[in-house]
């Protein structure tokens, strides 16, 4: 595209590859702080798209979710392949990682296979040459037809030659393919078969006939039902059963893709006449042992407790006193003269919701940075791989775990990562059982109130007690769910170890950076709204928080706080969760009038108005109660079921209550009711 | 003389012994289509006459005479049949009706020309042997295609059923004798047998495959199949994949990330409980137990 006024171009790049191929690393390097991030129109997966300037052109680069192949196996991977299919971007960038060619080459075949525009990114030579790998890009190019641009992304080499290749393969077409490999007699003469099964002007919308053909007979199951919708119903049952006989037909035609791939990946690539052990492969002996794997895990957890308190912890006191508490003395010296309310509104509603997000912020920022560094260095997939047989227990699989891990973050983002489990039940079951990881919100309201309470070795040992009640909770609902209503599903566990990397600082930066910023806005909004709404409902219509709407709703509900030792106040920081677990100290702070703004002047109030055993149960019941809103949004964007979405909110409140009067009870019995 | 009804009734017993299945008086009145009463009334008239030796509730054997006049008539029905299909081009399925009325019409002198113009053929065509003049016949070993262990290719000897609708409807499949089936399995619903006649594959029913007697095609040489499942493998060897059954999707992504047969595949590790490492095409890949018991390979014998 050409506009006529400034002669510049704009070119639409499509940036493919597999999982750990430095992808990210790559698109960082080429699109710098222009990118954005959303979400692919309709789905909840992360589209990053960016602009690259080179010469007279702008690139606009479109960040496509990892794969490994153009065979849709998860929702990811049906997504990359659906947008390169259909959209026909300019040019397709194929990232691959060099120490990996003949598995990565796979994907560079079926990309080929289009016939599309096709640069070839050749990343990670550094990783490729440390291990004693020599790859030749020339003969590599000479091989493929398509240019190929050796890179080193992680440091920052080689990227800058990418947009000059895309840019001439964009202006001749010189890289498409004239006619491309062929698949074999066999393949072929089976997708004419298929062919002539079908009527001649059958419409597939965007996608090439023959490509989708091809992955029909290898049995893609979002392509199927692509055809189902549009065949006449007796057309399409031969079709299927033409498919049901020829089902492996798959087999064939990936062994050709995957002897074409070794043929090149011989004729490019030396290896080492001695086969060098690699650092990485001492670091698997430990971290994939059985029971190395766990300790190593354990340590993870641990370390990411020690960074949270030791680290964020100060620095939010340090937000809370210096920004929010500062800051609201001074609106309040400012509004002297103006009305009550208006001064009470100004500090305790707008300032005490936003300083929470404020110093809510370096936990989070932790949290984000720690997963970020585990994911580039390549540990996720261990921890995924060690905790399969125990996830198993639970009757689901690895792939669970990596979610579920990241739950203890946010809920969020461990509801919307359920997407990498590929079977539905399993994926369900997933989200559903996600708002019981004990979120870093929850955590926060965990230390103060441990801190509140008790002393020396005991807040600690309640944080655990706390931390096992819901993963305990959580391992007998996925089992039920497994059990009973996910039955006889398949599942499986099959996941690249990918080679350990020194992590790219910069993509863990922006990755860590890209989550959080999601995370403060979305829940920034909410949670500024609702702290105006608690605080109109606590002010209004007496002016006395006793006598104003909520406090009613907390009275009304006295009689089943009796059962757990709450009074009304814990009752109403209680219900305002739902807007945010960390809401319940803003509310907390108004009703007993200390403002939201600071933590540290609660602790004695809390103190005063409940017994040891109380807190406890409040605990518990504040640790399984009902996802918060953002949650409850996520739930219902996955499952796009309010059955499910209802059946997630009914089943956490009738657990977190039980659990919190069998707590409370048993806690006076040891004498903590006093 | 002999009339034709008796006639009928030495030839189905005939032919049940030569299917080497029991002639009994029930099997006769299913074979012929009328009543038991009237079996059990022909057959006493068939013992006066010396063509049948039977006692009551016993198993019924045909005389040396019954025998001859039988296979006689076998012959003269087969070598029919033959003449119908290829000289006068009828097709298959319509033949056996034809020759039934034709065989009792026919001398022994005429029952010799035909054979003499048919020349050497062997079988009827639905591929029953032709009796010899005096009686003798090749044994054919075959067993029905419901009986055939999969997988494997099976010739079609003979089609034991010769009614025309019956044989329509294995005409359709593009079913017959000399036909060589890839059988693929039985359908645990109902018990149809799956085969692959000539690149397209077929689900005969039954009732229809239980009437399709094969023989094994002997094969090259089968290669002796020493493959076991990857997860009996211990850490630290190598072998190379055979192939990889279980669902779609893990099939799936274990073939796309290169695990197709013929690949070499490494154990990296195998705690001999849990997931396992192996490495592939020079990736790592983490494989849950369950999953590595669909994948079968063949051990390589490491030389060092």
């Amino acid at each position: 595209m050409t506009t006529a006024k400034t002669g510049t171009k704009t070119l639409t790049v499509a940036l493919a590859g597999s999982p750990n191929t430095g992808k990210s690393t790559v698109f960082n390097h080429l699109t710098g702080l222009s990118q954005h991030v959303g979400n692919w129109p309709g789905k909840t997966v992360e589209q990053k798209t960016g602009t690259c300037r080179h010469g007279d052109a702008i690139l606009h680069l479109v960040d496509l979710p990892g794969s490994y192949s153009l065979s849709a196996n998860s929702p990811e991977e049906e997504i990359a392949r659906d947008y390169v299919a259909r959209e026909a971007p300019d040019v397709l960038v194929v990232v691959v990682d060099a120490a990996s060619l003949e598995r990565n080459l796979y994907l560079v075949r079926e990309l080929l296979e289009l016939s599309r525009p096709l640069v070839v990114a050749l990343n990670m030579m550094d990783v490729a040459r440390s291990e004693g790998l020599r790859v030749d890009a020339k003969a590599l190019e000479a091989a493929l037809g398509v240019p190929v641009v050796p890179m080193m992304a992680s440091r920052g080499r080689g990227v800058s030659d990418l947009p000059a290749a895309v840019k001439a393969v964009a202006e001749d077409g010189c890289a498409v393919l004239s006619s491309p490999p062929s698949l074999g007699a066999h393949a072929e003469s089976l997708v004419a078969e298929l062919d002539a099964l079908l009527p001649a002007d059958l419409d597939l919308g965007y996608y090439p006939r023959q490509w989708a053909l091809l992955k029909l007979l290898e049995g893609d199951v979002a392509l199927a039902s692509a055809f189902r919708e549009v065949l006449p119903e007796a057309t399409w049952e031969r079709v299927e059963a033409f498919l049901q006989q020829h089902a492996d037909a798959v087999l064939d035609i990936v062994g050709v893709r995957y002897e074409w791939a070794t043929e090149i990946s011989d004729r490019v690539l030396r290896r080492p006449e001695r086969r060098r052990v690699l650092l990485g492969e001492w670091v698997d002996q430990v971290v994939t042992h059985p029971l190395g794997g766990i300790l190593t895990f354990v340590a993870m957890l641990f370390g990411i407790y020690w960074l949270m308190f030791t680290v964020a912890a100060p620095v939010q006191g340090w937000l809370d006193e210096q920004l929010v508490g500062a800051n609201a003395a001074r609106i309040e010296s400012a509004l002297e003269g103006s009305p009550d309310w208006l001064a009470s509104l100004m500090a305790d509603g707008v300032l005490g919701g936003a300083g929470l997000i404020l110093t809510f912020a370096p936990i989070l920022a932790i949290l984000f940075l720690v997963l970020a560094l585990l994911e580039d260095v390549g540990y996720m997939a261990r921890a995924a791989l060690v905790m399969d047989r125990f996830m198993q227990l639970i009757g689901l699989r690895g792939r669970s775990f990596l979610p579920l891990f990241i739950g203890w973050g946010c809920n969020v983002p461990a509801v919307l990562g359920a997407r990498i489990v590929e079977s539905p039940g399993a994926r369900l079951t997933t989200i559903l059982v996600a708002p019981l990881m004990p979120c870093a919100a929850r955590m926060v309201i965990l230390a103060l109130f441990t801190s509140a309470f008790f002393s020396g070795m005991m807040p600690t040992l309640v944080s655990w007690s706390m931390v096992t009640i819901n993963l305990a909770v959580l391992a007998v609902v996925a089992l039920l769910l497994t059990r009973f209503v996910f039955r006889g599903e398949e599942s499986s566990f099959v996941m690249e170890l990918p080679r350990y990397h020194v992590p790219n600082l910069r993509t863990v930066l922006l990755a860590a950076w890209q989550r959080l910023w999601t995370f403060v806005k979305l829940a920034g909004t909410i949670i500024v709204v609702m702290s105006l709404l608690v605080w109109a409902l606590s002010t209004f219509p007496a002016g006395e928080i006793e006598d104003s709407v909520i406090g009613m709703i907390g009275r009304g509900l006295e009689p089943l706080g009796a059962l757990v030792g709450l009074d009304w106040q814990m009752i109403v920081g209680l219900l305002t969760s739902f807007v945010a677990k960390e809401q319940t100290v803003a509310t907390l702070g108004v009703i007993l009038g200390v403002g939201g703004e600071n933590g540290e002047a609660l602790k004695p109030m809390l103190a005063e108005i409940m017994v040891p055993a109380a807190a406890i149960a409040f605990l518990a019941l504040q640790m399984l109660f009902i996802p918060c809103v953002a949650t409850v949004g996520a739930i219902w964007k996955e499952t796009r079921s309010w059955r499910w979405t209802g059946f997630s909110i009914g089943y956490m409140l009738v657990i977190s209550f039980s659990v919190a009067v069998l707590i409370y009870q048993m806690a006076r019995l040891f004498g903590l009711g006093v | 003389m002999i009339d034709e009804r008796t006639e009928m009734y030495l030839k189905a017993i005939g032919q049940m012994e030569e299917e080497g299945e029991p002639a009994t008086t029930s099997g006769l009145a299913r074979h012929l289509d009328v009543s038991m009463p009237s079996v059990t009334e022909m057959l006493q008239r068939l013992t006066a006459r010396g063509l049948v030796i039977h006692e009551p509730r016993g198993p019924i054997h045909l005389s040396e005479e019954g025998q001859r006049l039988a296979s006689s008539l076998t012959r003269r029905h087969r070598l029919w049949e033959n003449f119908l299909v290829h000289f006068l081009g009828l097709p298959w399925d319509k033949v056996h009706e034809e020759a039934c009325r034709l065989e009792h019409a026919t001398s022994p002198d005429l029952e010799e020309r035909l054979a003499s113009f048919l020349g050497d053929l062997e079988t009827c065509p639905h591929g029953h042997t032709i009796p010899s003049r005096d009686g003798r016949r090749k044994a054919q070993p075959a067993v029905p295609l419901t009986e055939f262990p999969p997988p494997g290719p099976a010739r079609v000897v003979r089609i034991r059923r010769e009614a025309r609708d019956f044989l329509r409807r294995l005409a359709r499949l593009d079913i017959g004798p000399g036909r060589v089936l890839n059988t693929e399995g039985t359908r645990p619903r109902d018990g149809a047998v799956r085969v692959r006649v000539e690149g397209h594959s077929h689900q005969v029913a039954p009732e229809l495959a239980q009437e399709v007697m094969v023989e094994p095609v002997q094969a090259p040489e089968a290669p002796a199949d020493t493959a076991v499942p990857l997860s009996k493998l211990r850490s630290g060897d190598a072998a190379t994949v055979v192939g990889i059954s279980g669902g779609r999707t893990f099939r799936a992504r274990a073939l796309s990330l290169g695990c197709t047969p013929g690949t070499e595949v490494k154990v990296v590790r195998n705690p001999g409980s849990g997931p396992l490492v192996v490495e592939l095409r020079g990736t790592r890949v983490g494989l849950g137990r369950g999953e590595a018991e669909k994948i079968r390979v063949r051990r390589i014998e490491s030389s060092s």
